[in-house]
């Protein structure tokens, strides 16, 4: 059985033309997804954990789901100091479910936006986003700018349903009407096929941004000869073309928010933008990593008001990145138990963060054994947004899509495991 | 030798994201690039391993030639390896200091640990399921 | 079996002509009926001003923007923040609050239907997740046509059956309620980076102007028998000397439905502006009214401008970009292929300012011209205006002379020169507000229906108690009291249900979405249409199968089909 249009919830580009051959219930062939996302369909079985287990005293046993659900329900109504962490991989009906479950126990809720596009989101409460929907650079663009990121690698359909290569209703020959500027301090596959590579020194990015909002406020004279590793004549020729292009759309990753200056580098970057539709017609977008990271962003910020890093221990809704935020907290040994949804913080949080993870309570909810599996309590398979169940995501530019189901697996969605826990949490405190 | 760290995405990286404990995912995490004139300056030959040592910690891992990383400058993908040399502050924004930090690297005998490993070095209990 | 017995109500009901009756009200199940059981719960309204429960026929509360616009102001979610108490959730937001705080504040002040201002189809779903968290009122969506491909290649080749076509499937697969729209072929030209002047400018690359992209959408949403009309936010807003477009705009509708109007303007205050620059700019609101009394196929809604600070927020994107060369406060901008725009930007308005002192004015003015109420109703465009929890303010100052005199001793003192607010004595009567706030909404809307928007038999049980004794208050007086009294109610009544009392939510409510479904036959069916599929094939970043937003998005959905000669 054919599936047409399934969507891949990898990565922030949201694949939804995905073709997913099931037979007898399995994924046997995926057409029209990259490597990350054939392999997040096609690799799926064969490593999904079978059941819950739980370590105790240094050994590891197979559990029952009913076990585990009752386990985690004590533990959570131990903890005085909850934290709820992960959910980029979650549905919006998920997040919502765990920003829910974080008000009732007083818990902070943070996001894998803490350590990918936070930086990006303060720097979008302090100016603001002038942006756009993907459709809008494919039919439109001229320019396009990939700043800080390595879209080849992290998003690898980004530049060929989106942006370099796809004609558009304005764009007849993508090839010839489009031009690809890349900017990084190293090479990679993307600046390979870039029409023009700026290298910049590591830590540079703001400057570089710096020089060239000068350029485009004509004060060009005020900016040196070479600015971090950048000829001055190349960021003249940048500023120019940038000015010159009728629509030019920037993208940046990591390559920003991470380096020294971080929300800062982000932005000077919105601050360019703001500046060239001076000129002509700039957008912004920040490469979102997870397939649903900007879903969480969403669902946090319509039910608590912040899209993430949000403490819910005094009865309001409390948000400070740096004091309520998921490394802070952990480097602090301040919560006394960590609930891990659909992310893997071993493996991409400081390990001063895993180390901790160690000694407090951790339970897991994730398909597969992964790093954070080696530090945790308790870990609960549950179902796959876009493989073995179906929810809202939102895509890198805010656009919702609803997954498909492909295979019916007797694994829970983490919607359903969320809502057991907050009824089950309710009716002990509505006792109290 | 002192070299300025920086870690990311990798295609393959992500391709094994749901396999972090195979082991892939052990090899393309704990593969560190760096320049041929740094690596030949280091004396690393083909199945050598290199500790990368900062006050945050330590790693070994091996070593694979990239010319297109200027020199002075290694990078590893985003993974438990490369978050062993990433401190826990944040500048007060939530953001790690994930690119851009120092290390010295060393040649060394020491294996690559296996993820396992790494995280039962952090205290927890190895899932061999 | 649901029943409540309120008695010692005093109804004002405007459809049903009941003005200031003490009446015992029956509900049962949910709608009005003429007896309950003894089971019934029992509440004494204590002879205050009993209305039917409120309806805004325009503000922005749930979507892509409207949350950006959230996520973006912290500082504006500190400034409205609650803790949680009984079974209310923690809330945030001051001019763009919470879903939950937007649905809890509608409920203490009474409001039980409220229409989303702008929803882009492409981002339908968003709005309706949070619809779903906006739990104690009934919501429907206004679906953004403004800059949308399909129709303008359709208005070009004339094409008004295909037009309605497009607009029947894009209603029914996003489950949109009626046709907004926005400066009207304004945000395609920024899709550029530019604007439209004129309703008769031409849209660069689709040949059409908007005066054609409103005549045919006006012809296209009567030939769907849609419920609402056309709901056209003009182009030109915020300019200066922008009533002649308003005027012009008013000249395109022509009269074709008997039940309500058949074109609404909203927000008139932002387009009643006279002079030519913000140096000689005036308030033009004599002969909009003049204009408007003489249309009776035309109504409209105030968009009141309040001192104070507020966030902005529209589909009208090279308006929010002006507002940022003006004011360089952080924006925010978000163009959605193929269809429409939107801006994002915190404003202040300062009543030492004299452009804003006019705005001030000019809303006033709309409401107190008007010579029938049922043609102007009370809004802010919420947030734009003023969030939503001020309205009492305006129903104050509709009231009484005295308070706008009092306010006008602390305004810009040339604000006389340039407005007629000061020489209007009208002071509105109750009867009046109640029809402004909610009887002429559910009429414009097309939901009197629903029974929505008043309370004879086969209403909907939505009643809000306001502690007012109408007869023992004088409103020209003691504005002050009727400012207070607006802000909560002693009860509020959804669906039969008591949600509120004191302006404290007692219960958790399940709300329902109302949407339209136009019968289209095969022939117009966009679904099979090859050109159609075609095109959003080749120029949309999504796939047409993953477009339509399924049904579980609307898990209380009220569809309301229409016949259409489609």
């Amino acid at each position: 059985m054919k599936v047409e249009d399934a969507i891949c919830a990898f990565c922030g580009c949201l694949c939804d033309d995905i073709v997913v051959e099931v037979t007898d219930n399995q994924i046997v062939s995926v057409d029209n997804a990259c490597s990350l996302g054939s392999a997040r369909f096609l690799e799926d079985q064969e490593n999904r954990l079978k059941g819950p287990i739980r370590q105790e005293g240094g050994e590891w046993r197979d559990i029952s789901y009913d076990e585990a659900i009752d386990a985690t329900v004590s533990l959570l109504l131990e903890a005085d100091r909850p934290l709820l962490f992960g959910w980029s991989s979650s549905a919006t009906e998920t997040q919502a479910a765990g920003a829910h479950l974080a008000e009732l126990i007083g818990a902070v809720i943070d996001s894998t936006t803490t350590v990918c596009h936070g930086p990006s989101i303060l720097a979008i409460q302090e100016v603001g986003h002038p942006g756009c929907t993907l459709g809008q650079v494919k039919n439109r663009a001229e320019t396009i700018i990939y700043w800080g990121c390595n879209p080849i690698d992290a998003h690898p359909r980004h530049m060929s349903r989106y942006s370099t290569y796809p004609d558009g209703f304005f764009i007849k020959n993508a090839f010839r009407d489009r031009q690809v500027i890349v900017i990084d301090i190293r090479k990679t596959e993307s600046s390979d096929i870039a029409d023009i590579f700026v290298q910049i020194e590591p830590g540079g990015d703001y400057a570089v941004l710096s020089a060239l909002r000068m350029i485009v406020l004509g004060k060009g004279s005020l900016v040196p000869e070479t600015v971090f590793g950048v000829a001055k004549e190349q960021l003249l020729h940048i500023a120019n073309l940038c000015k010159k292009t009728r629509f030019g759309a920037l993208f940046f990753g990591l390559g920003i928010t991470m380096s020294r200056g971080k929300h800062k580098n982000v932005r000077n970057a919105i601050e360019l933008i703001d500046e060239l539709n001076r000129h002509t017609k700039w957008t912004i977008t920040p490469m979102r990593g997870h397939g649903n990271v900007y879903g969480s962003n969403e669902a946090f910020t319509w039910i608590s008001g912040y899209p993430y890093a949000i403490d819910y221990s005094r009865g309001i809704a409390f948000y400070n990145p740096g004091e309520t935020s998921a490394v802070d907290i952990l480097r602090r040994k301040e919560c006394d138990l960590c609930l891990i949804v659909g992310s893997d913080p071993g493996a991409h949080l400081p390990h001063i963060c895993s180390s901790y993870l160690a000694q407090i309570p951790t339970i897991v909810i994730d398909p597969y054994p992964n790093a954070t599996t080696h530090l945790a309590t308790i870990q609960i398979p549950c179902a796959i947004n876009g493989i073995d169940a179906a929810g809202t995501t939102y895509r890198m530019d805010g656009v919702p899509i609803k997954t498909r189901k492909v295979i019916t697996t007797r694994y829970q969605c983490d919607r359903d495991i969320i809502h057991t826990l907050y009824e089950r949490v309710k009716a002990v405190k509505g006792h109290e | 030798m002192n070299f300025l760290f920086n870690s990311g995405r990798t295609v393959n990286q992500g391709s094994y994201i749901d396999k972090k404990n195979s082991r892939q995912y052990q090899d393309e995490t704990s593969c560190c690039r760096m320049n041929p004139i740094d690596a030949f300056r280091l004396g690393i030959q083909k199945e050598n391993r290199i500790s990368l040592e900062n006050e945050h910690g330590s790693v070994v891992c091996t070593v694979c030639e990239d010319k297109n990383l200027p020199e002075g400058q290694i990078f590893l993908p985003l993974g438990p390896y490369a978050n062993q040399l990433i401190p826990g502050t944040t500048q007060s924004t939530g953001m790690p200091d994930f690119k851009s930090v120092n290390v010295v690297v060393t040649l060394t005998t020491e294996p690559v640990a296996e993820v396992g490993d790494l995280m039962k070095a952090c205290g927890g209990v190895k899932y061999e399921g | 079996m649901n029943e409540i017995l309120l008695k010692n109500a005093c109804v004002i009901d405007p459809i049903n002509g009941v003005c200031g009756e003490l009446i015992d009200l029956c509900m049962k199940d949910g709608w009005i009926t003429d007896s309950v059981s003894e089971k019934a719960l029992i509440l004494d309204a204590q002879g205050y001003l009993t209305l039917p429960g409120g309806i805004d026929s325009h503000s922005h509360v749930c979507g892509t923007k409207v949350n950006f616009g959230r996520y973006m102001s912290p500082n504006d979610m500190r400034a409205g923040r609650e803790v949680s108490r009984g079974i209310m959730h923690p809330i945030s937001g001051y001019s763009v609050p919470t879903t939950y705080a937007n649905s809890y504040r509608y409920s203490a002040m009474g409001y039980t239907t409220i229409l989303e201002g702008a929803m882009a189809p492409l981002e339908a779903r968003h709005t309706h997740e949070e619809f779903m968290a906006t739990p104690l009122q009934d919501m429907m969506a206004n679906t953004l046509f403004d800059g949308n491909w399909n129709i303008m290649e359709a208005v070009h080749n004339k094409d008004l059956k295909r037009a309605a076509a497009i607009v029947g499937w894009t209603l029914s697969a996003v489950k949109g309620f009626g046709i907004k729209l926005t400066n009207p072929g304004g945000t395609e030209a920024w899709g550029w980076g530019n604007d439209i002047q004129s309703i008769h400018e031409e849209v660069p690359d689709f040949g059409v102007t908007p005066a054609e992209i409103i005549t045919t959408m006006i012809q296209a949403n009567e030939m769907l028998n849609l419920p609402h009309s056309v709901h056209l936010h003009c182009n030109n807003l915020g300019m200066p000397g922008n009533y002649a477009t308003t005027l012009e705009t008013m000249d395109l509708a022509p009269d074709l439905n008997e039940k309500r109007q058949t074109l609404y303007l909203t927000h008139v205050q932002f387009h009643s502006y006279g002079g030519s620059t913000w140096g000689d700019m005036d308030s033009r609101t004599e002969e909009i009214s003049k204009k408007l009394a003489a249309c009776p196929h035309i109504a409209i809604d105030m968009g009141q401008v309040l001192f104070g600070r507020t966030t902005t927020m529209t589909a009208d994107g090279p308006m929010e970009w002006r507002l940022y060369t003006l004011h360089h406060n952080k924006w925010s901008n978000h163009d959605v292929e193929l269809e429409t725009g939107s801006g994002i930007i915190p404003v202040y308005y300062n009543r030492k300012n004299l452009v804003n002192s006019i705005m001030w004015a000019i809303g006033l003015e709309l409401a107190l011209l008007a010579r029938d109420p049922w043609k102007i109703m009370l809004t802010t465009d919420n947030p734009n205006g003023a969030p939503f929890v001020r309205y009492p303010e305006i129903i104050a100052l509709l009231m009484s002379q005295k308070y706008r005199d009092a306010v006008s001793h602390t305004i810009h003192p040339r604000t006389e020169h340039r407005v007629p607010l000061f020489a209007l004595d009208r002071e509105l009567d109750f009867y009046e507000i109640a029809i402004m706030t909610r009887a002429a909404q559910a009429k414009a809307l097309g939901i009197l229906d629903q029974g929505k928007g008043h309370l004879g038999f086969d209403a909907r049980a939505d009643v809000a108690v306001y502690p007012i004794h109408i007869d023992s208050i004088d409103p020209a007086r003691n504005y002050t009291e009727i400012e207070e009294a607006f802000k909560k109610t002693l009860f509020t009544i959804k669906g039969g249900t008591l949600v509120t009392r004191d302006g404290e939510v007692i219960v958790e409510e399940k709300n329902r979405t109302f949407w339209v479904d136009p019968q289209i036959s095969e022939e117009y069916d966009m679904t099979i249409d090859q050109q159609f599929r075609t095109q959003f094939d080749h120029y949309y970043s999504v796939r047409m199968n993953n477009y339509p937003v399924s049904e579980n998005y609307i898990p209380r959905g009220v569809c309301i089909k229409t016949k259409t000669p489609l």
